[in-house]
């Protein structure tokens, strides 16, 4: 009887160990029941959008025509091209 | 804004595994677990390949699906992240991704593979932003800070593209209209759906 009050007694310390506190031990199904992540604002996704422009510089505007936006309009036409050209 | 979505340019790609090394650096990811990596397809033969390839942050994630204690959720701009708190490294993750993202750094007890850790489109995770807690347990939170995933941001030849989808495909659609052909886009379909 004592050893398994003993094991009891372990079992019920390693509950308060600090790695084991605050632990989601009820689960539903499909639910995600941590912690909420902020999210990122309206100016930060403005921002996010001018680097994302960014990604097209680089060898593939060498070859655009010069009156060509920088962003991108995705209506690259294929004059401009410098002949034979592969990248 | 649209989600944000990951693409390697198999045309451009060098294999220079300089997006390996601007993670790794950026989010001092530990030795042995690699978030990004560079794979090459028909290695020495005509139409060899270099591929980029980490988390897709996909429309319909199959790790969210089987996740036991759903650990993962996504953000409103698409981006799919995981709770380090909740996940029990049971592995399942790890059987179901497409693209071989999550990793384990195989230090708990009685060969526990511990928690799992992945690409997090460097938007750190559930804690607060910019704090201790969220740059040891996800590395760091440039979305935040409006700046897009290093990996992407540094690639020397642009081959790995990082941000809004439909940003993304324009650039790359413009890519293939000048040059003629394309590489299909590799691992879009998997990740997002035909649509894209």
């Amino acid at each position: 009887m004592k050893p398994l009050a003993v094991m009891l007694g372990l079992v019920l310390l390693v509950g308060c160990n600090a790695d084991e506190r605050g632990h989601v031990v009820c689960l539903e199904k499909g639910v995600y029941k941590g912690k909420a992540d902020t999210q990122i604002s309206d100016a930060t996704r403005t921002d996010l959008r001018q680097r994302i422009a960014l990604q097209s510089e680089g060898p593939a505007r060498v070859a655009t025509p010069p009156g060509m936006a920088v962003m991108p309009s995705g209506e690259a036409a294929a004059t401009g091209r410098i002949a034979g050209q592969k990248f | 804004m649209a989600r944000m979505k990951f693409l390697c340019d198999a045309e451009r790609c060098i294999h220079c595994s300089g997006c390996v090394t601007a993670c790794k650096n950026e989010h001092e990811v530990p030795w042995g677990i690699n978030r990004r990596r560079v794979v090459t397809l028909n290695d020495g033969k005509p139409g060899q390949r270099s591929l980029s390839v980490a988390c897709m942050h996909c429309s319909d994630a199959p790790c969210m699906a089987v996740c036991p204690v759903d650990c993962f959720y996504q953000t409103n701009d698409g981006i799919v992240l995981h709770n380090k708190d909740l996940c029990i490294g049971c592995g399942y993750c790890f059987y179901a991704c497409p693209f071989g993202a999550p990793q384990y750094p195989s230090t708990g007890n009685f060969g526990g593979r511990g928690k799992m850790d992945k690409c997090t489109f460097c938007s750190g995770g559930p804690e607060e932003d910019h704090s201790k807690a969220e740059l040891e347990k996800y590395g760091r939170n440039r979305i935040a800070e409006g700046k897009l995933p290093l990996c992407a941001e540094m690639c020397a030849t642009k081959a790995l593209l990082a941000g809004d989808g439909d940003m993304v495909s324009t650039i790359y659609r413009e890519r293939v209209m000048a040059r003629g052909f394309g590489s299909g886009a590799a691992g879009w379909s998997h990740a997002y759906g035909k649509k894209g």
